[in-house]
């Protein structure tokens, strides 16, 4: 194992008032990975991940890497470099004496820096702008000197506090598959902070979600969008409708659930919940069809529509159900070619396949 | 039920003395710091604190060696004394309300008004800062005293009042008020006019708008303005000696004699303990209380909004009451140039150099000794303040709130009372430093390095904490950090450390009158003995000696740091 964290707590005290900001955390990080941590803002992500710096010290619990614990050790004993969200570049050096920095400190002799030095500005599209202050470049080759002075410290973790969030849109994107290429191509462990679940998703080998201080699950994107584990989870990770009910029949493949208000049972995959519990039933926008198809495998739910829009290559509907609860759902090929009307009666049909049930 | 709040807080109680021991376990990961961290502390106990304590332990010991309170109960059943203390505060309440209304008034109208001359004004007002801040009572003395230009030759008036409360009051104006106007300009000019256009908007008058809204937001200001100032004025000692005389008592002046004139130090010691009291008091509150209390109104969007502030005839009003008030001022550093070629100030107004003659002869040792000794305090104060305000802004360690207090602490203490602490405190072995260059350099580093400390804090403060971790995951130590990454970006604050900490040792003159000798002696000392004997005129050519060296080096600082500076000016890295 290349990260280990061990239940490390991190409460902040001020003025008698104490902050959990992290509570029992236990990571396993496999070496060469890239794991993001993923969560809405103050739920612990950051603080994490300057635990994992040396920034902060635990209240509880230990960090070890590769075998050795390193809680105690001071930032620049780790070996662990850090990407930050404000690129965080010494103002009163060039491009080139910011990626040398660290090797210089390290006393390597003059021909490695600089071999090494423009091996990496090479890396990351940089060549020509040496000479630079990093007052005069854009934000995203700011944040390529950023990685490259990261990256040539060949650390052992290689840490991400919300690097593209000052980029625009177009820039975020490209730059993800970039640091993406990059990471794989080091193969250097990585820790990922983000609260963009879309960045999360294209970027991670594995995602861990947080909320309060704790983790609320782990997974590959795949698992945590069509698994999720609970409704935080699901609803944190794309656009989510919960139905609810009572477990009846405990089963991944072919569970049941009764909603009483909808006075329908559903066949879901049911993991989760034991059968008598309060469960939902977690079905994604683009799960559901507006067909008329009679089958077994098929639950279906009446509703009328409330409003729509019309994005192009869909439309989104807002259904309301008979209990008053409210649908999201999206119709791709749209093979009418004619638009809904509001108050229109619709019916909703979606697969066991795509119904997940978590606890209620 | 009754202790739900304590018993229920997440079990974090139980944990605190555990978390000492981890915080403490990761300094010892960091040698150099930890070095660095009980070093200062050490440094701060013996040259801040442990003179006080030094005062106090005196004012307690009878002479027979037992302890005692019966000197505070001398002190203030004898109402000469009493009426010291009572006159001190006076003076200290009367210069702090005097000098913040005109710091306020000038701020007010250099950053709301639209008048001429904003430059000459601006200059008037931070001129003091670089003079010595006795020379408007000699400057009093030589216009309004017994042979005063303006009461005497004028006026033919020989008794006007400029000895006493009034006088020393003026005194205290002119040299503080420059205080509260920095203090005051930076409160006003970050107010942004939107603020008013939005009062005016919703239907004010202008003066309702300053009523309302301007004042208001500048309270906490002046609130702390007026806490420094009072504890300025309680701690001076120049302007006193030379304007209070016998019939205007008050403490640090009493103290002193006490000490040095009757040899009464038992006296002395509690007269100093009074006179410090009220200064930790105001610098608690102005700490502690005052200072929380900021309203920050300045957003990141630029506002081009037009000045309306002022009609016209308010304008020109207080465009004349500025303009008096800068003339006065001048007048009172022309009496004093004009004063050092004047063969007796008063008797024989002829032109002369003769003054300047007797100061090179006299006192070109005292020249030299100023010189080294604020040569060797300047740049170990800047650097000390920078790297405890590295420590306090960035670092974590068991202690903290101490350091921030002990190293601040020598800011409201009266130069009165440490001197009389440093002559207690180090006129034994282990410490035996009386007379010597050291206790001097030392006094004067740990005086003026609250300054450095503020002004490295403030710029910290803008640096991105990020840029100092990445280098630390970049490998770099604490050393390394604080010397190519931290210093060069706080270059800045680190200059105005070194000129203000230069300022001061050249002009200081409160705590270092106790600590001069023969061997090494003051140009400020040298100033207020000939103006004591009557010798105005030689005086005043100190002065005008002292004021251009000081000129003369800042100068010269500002040439050779031109590129420097104008490279930190760029603002990066700030946020």
């Amino acid at each position: 194992m290349g990260l280990v964290l061990e239940n490390i707590t991190k409460i902040f005290r001020s003025d008698g008032s104490d902050m959990r900001a992290v509570d029992h955390i236990a990571l396993e990080i496999p070496s060469g990975a890239l794991v993001t941590l993923l969560g809405p803002s103050g739920c612990g992500k950051t603080t994490t991940l300057r635990m994992i710096a040396g920034f902060e010290l635990p209240t509880e619990g230990s960090v070890r890497l590769e075998g050795e614990d390193i809680t105690f050790l001071p930032p620049n004993q780790r070996n662990i470099s850090m990407v930050f969200q404000s690129y965080a570049l010494f103002p009163h050096l060039s491009v080139e004496e910011n990626v040398a920095f660290g090797l210089k400190i390290k006393h390597i002799s003059r021909d490695t820096v600089r071999k090494e030095t423009r091996e990496m500005i090479d890396l990351v599209g940089l060549r020509g702008l040496e000479k630079r202050r990093p007052d005069q470049l854009s934000g995203g080759q700011q944040q390529r000197v950023a990685l490259a002075r990261s990256l040539v410290m060949k650390p052992k973790v290689l840490l991400f506090d919300e690097p593209l969030s000052n980029l625009d849109a177009k820039l975020r994107e490209s730059m993800r598959l970039e640091i993406r290429r990059i990471q794989q191509e080091t193969a250097i462990t990585s820790v990922y902070v983000t609260h963009d679940q879309v960045e999360a998703m294209s970027i991670s080998d594995l995602i861990v979600i947080m909320e309060k201080g704790k983790i609320m699950q782990k997974g590959s994107p795949f698992e945590v969008y069509i698994r999720p584990e609970n409704a935080f989870v699901a609803d944190f990770i794309g656009k989510v409708n919960f139905i609810e009910g009572v477990a009846d029949k405990q089963d991944p493949e072919s569970g049941i659930v009764v909603s009483s208000s909808l006075k329908k049972s559903f066949n879901c995959r049911n993991a989760l919940v034991e059968k008598g519990r309060p469960a939902r039933i977690v079905v994604r926008p683009e799960a559901f069809s507006l067909s008329n198809a009679r089958n077994e495998e098929l639950n279906s739910i009446a509703g009328t529509v409330l409003s729509y829009s019309f994005l192009g290559s869909h439309l989104e509907y807002i259904v309301k159900l008979p209990d008053g609860s409210v649908i999201n759902a999206l119709e791709y090929n749209l093979s009418e070619r004619q638009l809904p009307r509001v108050g229109e009666e619709k019916r909703l049909f979606f697969s066991k396949e795509n119904a997940w049930t978590i606890p209620g | 039920m009754f202790f739900k709040g304590h018993t229920l807080t997440d079990g974090g109680a139980p944990l605190r003395s555990n978390e000492l021991f981890r915080s403490l376990k990761a300094l010892t990961k960091e040698p150099f710091l930890l070095f660095l961290i009980i070093g200062i502390f050490f440094l701060l106990f013996l040259f801040s604190l442990y003179p006080l304590i030094k005062v106090a332990m005196v004012s307690f010991e009878r002479t027979d060696g037992t302890l005692g309170l019966d000197v505070y109960q001398q002190t203030l059943s004898n109402s000469y004394l009493r009426q010291g203390f009572y006159n001190s505060l006076l003076v200290a309440s009367l210069t702090a309300i005097f000098g913040v209304a005109i710091g306020y008034l000038f701020a007010y109208t250099l950053n709301r008004a639209d008048i001429p001359l904003k430059r000459f004004f601006r200059f008037v007002a931070l001129m003091p800062v670089v003079f010595p801040p006795f020379i408007g009572a000699m400057s009093l003395i030589m216009l309004f005293g017994f042979n005063g230009m303006i009461t005497a030759k004028i006026f033919g008036i020989r008794d006007f009042p400029v000895y006493g409360l009034w006088g020393l009051m003026m005194a205290q104006m002119i040299c503080f008020f420059p205080v509260a106007f920095i203090t005051l300009d930076g409160v006003i000019s970050t107010i942004s006019p939107t603020l008013e256009d939005a009062a005016f908007n919703l239907g004010a008058s202008r003066w309702q708008a300053f009523r309302k809204v301007i004042l208001p937001v500048s309270i906490p200001g002046i609130a702390s303005t007026l806490l420094v100032l009072f504890i300025e004025s309680l701690a001076d000692f120049g302007n006193p000696l030379i304007l209070a005389g016998s019939r205007f008592p008050v403490l640090s002046v009493q103290a002193y004699l006490e000490i040095t004139g009757m040899y009464n130090l038992r006296t002395g010691a509690a007269l100093a303990v009074w006179l410090l009291l009220p200064s930790i008091l105001a610098f608690l509150a102005q700490k502690y209380w005052v200072s929380r209390k900021r309203y920050i109104t300045l957003t990141g969007k630029p506002t081009t909004s037009v000045i309306k502030s002022v009609n016209r005839p308010v304008k020109w009003c207080l465009f004349s009451l500025c303009l008096l008030i800068s003339l006065f001022i001048l007048l009172i550093y022309a009496t004093i140039i004009w004063g050092s070629f004047t063969q007796a100030w008063g008797m024989s107004n002829r032109f002369t150099l003769e003054n300047f003659k007797y100061v090179f002869d006299v006192g070109w040792e005292s020249i030299k000794d100023t010189l080294v000794i604020a040569f060797t305090s300047t740049p170990l104060s800047a650097l000390l303040g920078m790297t405890i305000a590295f420590l306090i802004v960035r670092k974590r360690f068991p202690g903290k709130g101490a350091m921030d207090f002990l190293s601040l602490l020598s800011f409201a203490v009266p130069g009165t009372v440490i001197g009389i602490g440093y002559i207690f405190a180090f006129n034994t072995p282990p410490f035996l430093l009386t007379g010597t260059l050291a206790i001097l350099v030392l006094n004067f580093v740990f005086r003026y390095i609250p300054v450095g400390i503020q002004s490295g804090i403030a710029l910290l403060n803008q640096v991105d904490p990020a840029i100092e971790e990445a280098a630390f995951t970049l490998g770099a130590n604490n050393r390394t950090v604080f010397s190519r990454v931290t210093l060069p970006l706080i270059i800045p604050a680190f200059f105005s450390a070194l000129v203000f900490s230069f300022v001061r040792a050249m002009t200081a003159i409160s705590a270092a009158i106790f600590l001069v000798s023969a061997k090494w002696n003051l140009m400020t000392v040298q100033i207020l003995s000939q103006t004591d004997s009557g010798r105005l005129s030689e005086a005043c050519a100190y002065s005008v000696i002292l004021i251009t060296i000081i000129l003369f080096f800042m100068m010269l600082l500002k040439l050779l740091l031109r590129n420097k500076i104008s490279l930190s000016n760029q603002n990066y890295g700030v946020r």
